[in-house]
C-alpha cells in the first residue's frame, strides 16, 4: 500500500516535470533561437493564433520552415477567443500573426488595435486591392462564396437568380440555412445591411424565416443533405463545403452533392456575397519582419495554389487559378463592398435575425 | 473573546492552504464578475426582449426532461443490477458506466451521422429496398433529441450514485419490504424511490450542470439554451457585458438548483453510525423476466455506447489513412499528461479543502466548501476568460522578476501549461470534492478524534490515518477528474501553450469543420482511454472494504 | 486538585441556548468520577471540552496546574496529554492492535516501542492478539485494545464514553470490574460517561449527575474495593 503510493508520487513529481518541461522548452527554443548559434538556418520564429484548422495549413507552416528556417508556433482556437486572448494579452502577447477565416473578425481586431499596418510590395502585387485593409493592417488570403444549391429536378434555376429570390411566395417551405448562430449567415445579413440597408436586411431576414422547409438545424451540409431527402429545395451554403462533399470518403456524401447544382446569386445587381480568410500582424508583434515573410510566403503562387485547393476556396491571388471543381462553376461577380463591413454590422445583423425569430 | 479562543484551533497549514485555494478559485470568477456591476450592457434590453424568453424556455425544458428521463433509466437500472441476478449482470454493471465515455456533442455529431440522409440505415433502405423514408422520423436535431443525447450519455451519475447506495445501504428497508409480502414494482416506487433520494439527487445534479454547460452539442442541434447566447453576445455582438449578465443569470439559476438539491436531501448524516451496513442479497430472476431484465439493460448500453462505438470505427476505418499519423502519439501523450497532471492537483485540492471544512464547522469553512462547485457550473468559455485575466496580471506583476531571471517571455505563466492546468483544476475541483466529501462523511471524525488523543497533530493525523482511510473515494475521484480532463474541450482550446494539441482539441478541428469522420480517430482514442479508466474506477469501488 | 473545571459553558454551532452552562468540577489525582445523566444532558460534551475537540464559548480548565483553557489559553488536544476511549472505541481499521497501540508512542525508540505495546497488552490480557487486525476481534476485545491504545502514551488523565454501551448484558458487568481493576492498577486519573447507573456505581469513587448542561449533585459510592474515602468537593449547581 505504501509501494502503490510512494509510486504514485513519483509518477506525479515525473509528470508534473515533463509538463514544465514541455512550456519551458519553448522558452529555450525562443532563446536559442534568438542567439542563433544552434544552426545556420535558423532564422528565429513566428508565432501564429490562427482560426482555421485544415490539416493542409499545416503542410504549408511546414513548408515555410522548410524554406525560411523560421519557426512557426501556432495555436489554433475559435477566432472569437483568440481576439479575446489577444486583447487580454495586450502588448506583452507572444503572438506575432492573426489570421482568420472571416473579414469580419478581422475587422474587429483592427476595431481593438490588435492589428498594425505594413507595407508590402509583395503582397501589394499578389492581392488585389478589394481584399486589402485600407490601412494595410490586414490582406485576404482566400476567398469564399456563399452560393444557393438547388435540385435540378425540383427547382428552375430562373425562380433563384437573387438572394431575395428565395422570400418569395413560391419559395415558402423550401428554403434550407442553418441558425442565426453562425457565422456565415451573420456575415451575408451584415453585408445585406451595407448594401440594401437595415430595413430591407429585416425584410429579408424575415422573408426567409417565413419559408424555411423546417427549423435551422446542423450545418451547412446537412443543408445540402435536407435538399437530397427532399426536406427542402433550396439550400444556402458556402461553396467549399460542396467541394468537400464531392470529395468525401464518404461514398453517400458524395451521392448526394453530386444531385446538387449551384447558382451564385445576384449576378445582375449586387454580386455573390463573398467572404475571406486573411491575416494581419499583431501591434503587440516582436517579429514584424517575420510576421511579414509569413504572410508574404501565404499570398505567394505555390503556397495559394495549396491553400485554396485543398479546401476548395478561391485563390486571393489572380495569377492562381481556381480548383477545377471550382472552374467548372465558372467566374462569378462578388459582392462589391469593403469587407469591413461586414465586420461593423454584424452586432446589428445578430439582432435583425433575433427579432425576426431565426433560430 | 470568543475569537481568540478558536484561533488556536485554525491557525495551521490547513486553514491557510484552504484560503489560498478560494482565493484562486475566487480570483478569475471575481474578475467577471466585477463587469457586472461596473458597466452596461448595450444589448441588453435586446436580450431581454427577444433571447431569454426563449432561451428560459429552452433551458428549462431540457433540464426538466433530461432530468426525468435520467433518474428513471439511472435509477431503474440501478435497482436491476443490485437487486436482481440475471444474465450478465456482472458485465452490466460496469457497462453501463461506460456512456460517460462519449462526450454528449461527440455523441450527437455520431447520432446525426447514424440517422441522417447519408447514414447507414436511410443508406441501407435506400439502396437495397428502394425505401425513402420521411426525415422527420429521423430528424435528431432538434430539442427531443439533445434531449435523448444528453440523457443516454449523461444518466451514468445517476445510475453509479444510486447503485453504490442501494448496494450497500438499502438491505434492510428492502427486505423489510419483501416480507411484508410487496412486488417488485410496489417496491421500486414506494421503498427504493424514496429512500435514495439523496444519491438521486446528487447524481442528477451532475447531469444538470453538465446539460447546462454543454456548448457543442446544443449549438449543432439548434437548440439555443444559455451556453450558445452567452456565446452569440459575447463574441457576436461583441458585448461582454450582456454576457456576463447571462452568465450570472445561469449562475444564479445552479445556485438555485444547488439550493433545491440542499433542501431535498435534508440533513446529513453520518452514515458510520452504529448500524451495521449490509449489502443487499440479490433475487435470481428466472424465464421471460430474466431475459426482460437483460434486454432492458442490453438495449441501453447498445444505445449509450454500442451503437455509436461501432460508428466511430466505422468511421476511423474510412479515414485512418487519410488522418493516422505518428501525431496521434503525441497527442495522446500530452492529453495524458494533462489529465493526469490536472486530476492528480485536483484531488490534492479536494483533499485540503474538504479535511478542512470538515475540521471547522463555520461560516467560511461551508463557504469554502460551496465556492468548489463555482467552476463546473460557469460555462468553459467564461472561466477562461477569468482565469487568463488573472494570469496575464500575475504575469504584468512579476514582469521585473522575469527580467532580473534573464527570461525573455514577459507572459510565462499565461502562455505555459500552468494557465490550463489551474483551469482545470478550478474547472473539477467539484468532482473530486464531492468525492472526498463522501468519503469524510462515510468515517466520520472519530478516527481523527482517536489520533489526535494519542498526540499527534492535525497535519501527522491526516497523513497517518484520513489519507489511507479515504484512499477509495480519493481513487475514484481522481479517475472521475482524469475522465473530465481528457474530455474537456473549451479550456484547453483557448488556454493551451503554442504548438500543445490533444485529443479532445484535434476531434474538435475536425468536427467544427463538420468533417465528423475525420474527427472519429482522435474521438474512439479518447472513448477507449475512459472507458479503461471506468473499468478501473468500477473495480476500485467493487474491492472498497464495506 | 489534579483537575479543575471553572464556570464552563458551551454552545453547538449557531444555537442560543448552551449545551453546557455553567459546569463546575474539580476532581483529585487518582479519582475514578463517573458523569451520569440522560442522553442529551451534555455529559460527552463535557470530554469533548476537557480534552480539547471542541472550544469551550466561556470558562477555564487547568490540569495538573497548567491552564488548557481559558480567555487567553487553548492548548491544542494533541498536546494536552489525555488519553481517551471512544465510545465505538475508534480503532484504525487499517492497522493491527500492535500497530495501534504504538501508534501514539511516536517518541518512543523503536525497542521502547515495542516494550511499552507490550506492557498495556499484558495489563489488559490481549498479548496473544497483537498481530490481528480491530474487525477480527470481538466487541469486548476491542474494547480493550482501545483501553491500552489510550494507556500507552502514559496520560496525566483518562477519559471514557460509554464504555460499556456496545456490549451485551453479560459481558458488561464482567468487562467494567475488569475496568476498575485496570484503571486502579495504573493509578490514572479517569472520568467516564454513561447512562447507566449502575455501571456508575461499579466503577467509580464518585459520581456526578448532569442536567441541562450542569452538574446538579454529586454522591460518593463507597464499593467493598474502595479503600481510601473521597475529599469532600461541592459541586455546585447554579
Amino acid at each position: 500500500m505504501k509501494n502503490t503510493w510512494n509510486l504514485f508520487c513519483l509518477a506525479l513529481i515525473l509528470a508534473i516535470l515533463t509538463a514544465c518541461g514541455n512550456s519551458g522548452e519553448e522558452e529555450s527554443t525562443s532563446n536559442e533561437s534568438g542567439s542563433t548559434d544552434e544552426s545556420e538556418e535558423s532564422a528565429g520564429e513566428v508565432n501564429l493564433y490562427t482560426g482555421r484548422h485544415y490539416d493542409t495549413d499545416q503542410a504549408l507552416y511546414d513548408q515555410f520552415t522548410e524554406e525560411t528556417g523560421i519557426k512557426v508556433n501556432v495555436i489554433q482556437g475559435k477566432d472569437d477567443e483568440l481576439i479575446a486572448r489577444l486583447e487580454r494579452e495586450g502588448q506583452a502577447s507572444e503572438a506575432d500573426v492573426f489570421m482568420t477565416a472571416d473579414a469580419g473578425r478581422l475587422h474587429r481586431a483592427e476595431d481593438l488595435e490588435l492589428l498594425q499596418s505594413f507595407e508590402s510590395d509583395v503582397l501589394n502585387e499578389n492581392i488585389p486591392e478589394n481584399l486589402r485593409e485600407t490601412d494595410n493592417q490586414w490582406y485576404g488570403l482566400t476567398k469564399r462564396a456563399r452560393i444557393i444549391a438547388y435540385h435540378p429536378d425540383r427547382v428552375n434555376p430562373e425562380e433563384i437568380q437573387d438572394y431575395s429570390d428565395l422570400t418569395s411566395e413560391d419559395m415558402a417551405g423550401r428554403v434550407l440555412i442553418r441558425s442565426s448562430d453562425n457565422i456565415y449567415n451573420q456575415s451575408l445579413v451584415a453585408s445585406m445591411i451595407a448594401i440594401d440597408g437595415e430595413e430591407a436586411a429585416k425584410e429579408w431576414a424575415q422573408g426567409i424565416v417565413n419559408n424555411m422547409a423546417r427549423d435551422p438545424e446542423g450545418g451547412d451540409r446537412d443543408q445540402a443533405k435536407g435538399i437530397a431527402s427532399g426536406e427542402g429545395d433550396v439550400a444556402v451554403m458556402n461553396t467549399y463545403y460542396l467541394g468537400q462533399m464531392l470529395n468525401s470518403e464518404d461514398e453517400e456524401e458524395v451521392k448526394v452533392a453530386e444531385q446538387l447544382e449551384v447558382v451564385f446569386p445576384n449576378q445582375d445587381t449586387t454580386g455573390t456575397h463573398i467572404n475571406i480568410s486573411g491575416a494581419g500582424i499583431t501591434s503587440s508583434s516582436k517579429n514584424v519582419e517575420n510576421a511579414q515573410k509569413f504572410i508574404e510566403f501565404l499570398s505567394s503562387e505555390s503556397a495559394q495554389e495549396q491553400f485554396a485547393e485543398t479546401n476548395y476556396e478561391y485563390p486571393a491571388n489572380p495569377n492562381v487559378e481556381a480548383s477545377e471543381l471550382l472552374q467548372s462553376w465558372g467566374e462569378f461577380k462578388e459582392q462589391d463592398i469593403n469587407l469591413s463591413e461586414l465586420g461593423e454590422n454584424n452586432n446589428r445583423a445578430i439582432q435583425i435575425m433575433n427579432e425576426v425569430g431565426w433560430k | 473573546m470568543k475569537l481568540f479562543r478558536k484561533l488556536p484551533g485554525y491557525l495551521n497549514i490547513w486553514t491557510v492552504l484552504s484560503m489560498i485555494i478560494v482565493i484562486l478559485i475566487l480570483l478569475p470568477n471575481l474578475s467577471i464578475l466585477i463587469n457586472f456591476f461596473t458597466e452596461r450592457a448595450e444589448n441588453w434590453e435586446h436580450i431581454q426582449e427577444f433571447i431569454l424568453p426563449n432561451l428560459l424556455k429552452n433551458t428549462s425544458l431540457i433540464l426538466v426532461f433530461t432530468g426525468f428521463f435520467a433518474i428513471f433509466i439511472g435509477t431503474s437500472l440501478a435497482w436491476l443490477v443490485s437487486a436482481y441476478d440475471f444474465p450478465m449482470k456482472r458485465f452490466f454493471k460496469w457497462a453501463l458506466i461506460l456512456p460517460l465515455a462519449i462526450p454528449p456533442y461527440i455523441a450527437g455529431y455520431t447520432y446525426n451521422g447514424i440517422l441522417n440522409y447519408t447514414g447507414v440505415i436511410q443508406t441501407t433502405l435506400r439502396n437495397n429496398w428502394d425505401i425513402t423514408v420521411n426525415q422527420s422520423y429521423f430528424n435528431i436535431l432538434n430539442m427531443p433529441g439533445a434531449i435523448f443525447i444528453f440523457t443516454l450519455f449523461l444518466f451514468p451519475y445517476v445510475y453509479t450514485i444510486t447503485r453504490a447506495f442501494l448496494s450497500h445501504q438499502s438491505a434492510a428497508l428492502v427486505e423489510n419490504a419483501r416480507l411484508l409480502g410487496r412486488n417488485a414494482w410496489e417496491i421500486y416506487f414506494r421503498v427504493v424511490i424514496p429512500i435514495s433520494r439523496g444519491a438521486i439527487v446528487g447524481g442528477v445534479s451532475l447531469v444538470l450542470l453538465e446539460v447546462l454547460n454543454d456548448y457543442g452539442l446544443v449549438s449543432y442541434f439548434g437548440v439555443p439554451t444559455f451556453s450558445t447566447a452567452i456565446f452569440q453576445t459575447w463574441f457576436g455582438m461583441n458585448d461582454l457585458n450582456s454576457a456576463i449578465k447571462l452568465s450570472a443569470t445561469l449562475m444564479f439559476i445552479v445556485f438555485a438548483l444547488l439550493i433545491i438539491e440542499k433542501l431535498l436531501r435534508g440533513r446529513k448524516k453520518y452514515s458510520a453510525t452504529t448500524a451495521k451496513v449490509r449489502p443487499l442479497t440479490p433475487i435470481k430472476l428466472r424465464g421471460a423476466k430474466a431475459w426482460t431484465a437483460f434486454s432492458y439493460c442490453f438495449f441501453i448500453f447498445m444505445l449509450g455506447f454500442l451503437i455509436p462505438f461501432i460508428q466511430m470505427i466505422d468511421w476511423t476505418i474510412l479515414t485512418f489513412e487519410k488522418i493516422a499519423s505518428p501525431v496521434f502519439t503525441q497527442l495522446m501523450m500530452n492529453s495524458l499528461l494533462v489529465s493526469f497532471v490536472g486530476a492528480s492537483l485536483v484531488m490534492v485540492f479536494a483533499v485540503i479543502i474538504a479535511n478542512f471544512s470538515r475540521m471547522h464547522q463555520s461560516f467560511f469553512s461551508k463557504s469554502a466548501a460551496r465556492v468548489t462547485i463555482l467552476g463546473y457550473s460557469i460555462p468553459g468559455a467564461v472561466i477562461a476568460v477569468g482565469i487568463s485575466t488573472v494570469f496575464i496580471d500575475i504575469d504584468n506583476f512579476l514582469f521585473k522578476f522575469y527580467e532580473t531571471m534573464g527570461m525573455e517571455a514577459s507572459l510565462f505563466l499565461s502562455t505555459s501549461l500552468f494557465i490550463l492546468i489551474s483551469a482545470y483544476i478550478i474547472r473539477f475541483l467539484a468532482i473530486g470534492y464531492n468525492s472526498v466529501e463522501a468519503g469524510f462523511d462515510k468515517i466520520g471524525n472519530k478516527y481523527t478524534e482517536a489520533s489526535r488523543m494519542l498526540g499527534l497533530n492535525l497535519t501527522k493525523t491526516f497523513f497517518k490515518v484520513d489519507l489511507r482511510m479515504i484512499k477509495v473515494p480519493i481513487i475514484s475521484g481522481f479517475i472521475l477528474a482524469f475522465i473530465d480532463i481528457l474530455k474537456e474541450l473549451p479550456l484547453t482550446l483557448i488556454l493551451r501553450p503554442f504548438n500543445f494539441d490533444t485529443l479532445a482539441t484535434k476531434a474538435y478541428q475536425y468536427a467544427n469543420d463538420e468533417q465528423i469522420q475525420e474527427a472519429s480517430l482522435a474521438s474512439i482514442i479518447i472513448v477507449v482511454i475512459s472507458a479503461i479508466a471506468i473499468y478501473v474506477f468500477h473495480q476500485v469501488l467493487e474491492k472498497e472494504p464495506k | 486538585m489534579f483537575v479543575q473545571i471553572k464556570d464552563l459553558c458551551f454552545c453547538y454551532g449557531n444555537t442560543k441556548q448552551n449545551t453546557i452552562n455553567q459546569f463546575h468540577l474539580e476532581i483529585q489525582q487518582g479519582e475514578i468520577i463517573s458523569i451520569q445523566g440522560d442522553s442529551g444532558s451534555g455529559k460527552s460534551t463535557v470530554l469533548r471540552l476537557l480534552c480539547g475537540l471542541e472550544v469551550p464559548s466561556k470558562g477555564t480548565i487547568t490540569i495538573d496546574g497548567e491552564v488548557m483553557t481559558d480567555d487567553r489559553h487553548f492548548v491544542l488536544p494533541e498536546k494536552r496529554g489525555i488519553g481517551m476511549v471512544f465510545q465505538d472505541y475508534a480503532l484504525f481499521p487499517h492497522m493491527t492492535v500492535l500497530e495501534n497501540i504504538q501508534f501514539g508512542l511516536k517518541k518512543y525508540s523503536r525497542k521502547a516501542k515495542k516494550q511499552r505495546a507490550e506492557e498495556v497488552l499484558e495489563l489488559v490480557n490481549m498479548m496473544s492478539f497483537a498481530k490481528r487486525y480491530p474487525h477480527e476481534l470481538s466487541g469486548g476485545q476491542q474494547q480493550r485494545i482501545a483501553l491500552a491504545r489510550s494507556l500507552a502514551p502514559k496520560p496525566s488523565l483518562l477519559l471514557l464514553d460509554e464504555p460499556f454501551s456496545n456490549l451485551d448484558a453479560g459481558l458488561q458487568i464482567k468487562i467494567r470490574s475488569e475496568l476498575r481493576e485496570i484503571i486502579k492498577k495504573t493509578g490514572i486519573t479517569s472520568i467516564f460517561v454513561s447512562h447507566d447507573l449502575e455501571d456508575s456505581k461499579a466503577i467509580a469513587d464518585r459520581i456526578v449527575t448532569m442536567r441541562d448542561g450542569a452538574a446538579h449533585n454529586w454522591e460518593s459510592i463507597c464499593t467493598t474495593t474502595r479503600k481510601e474515602k473521597p475529599a469532600l468537593h461541592l459541586v455546585e449547581s447554579k
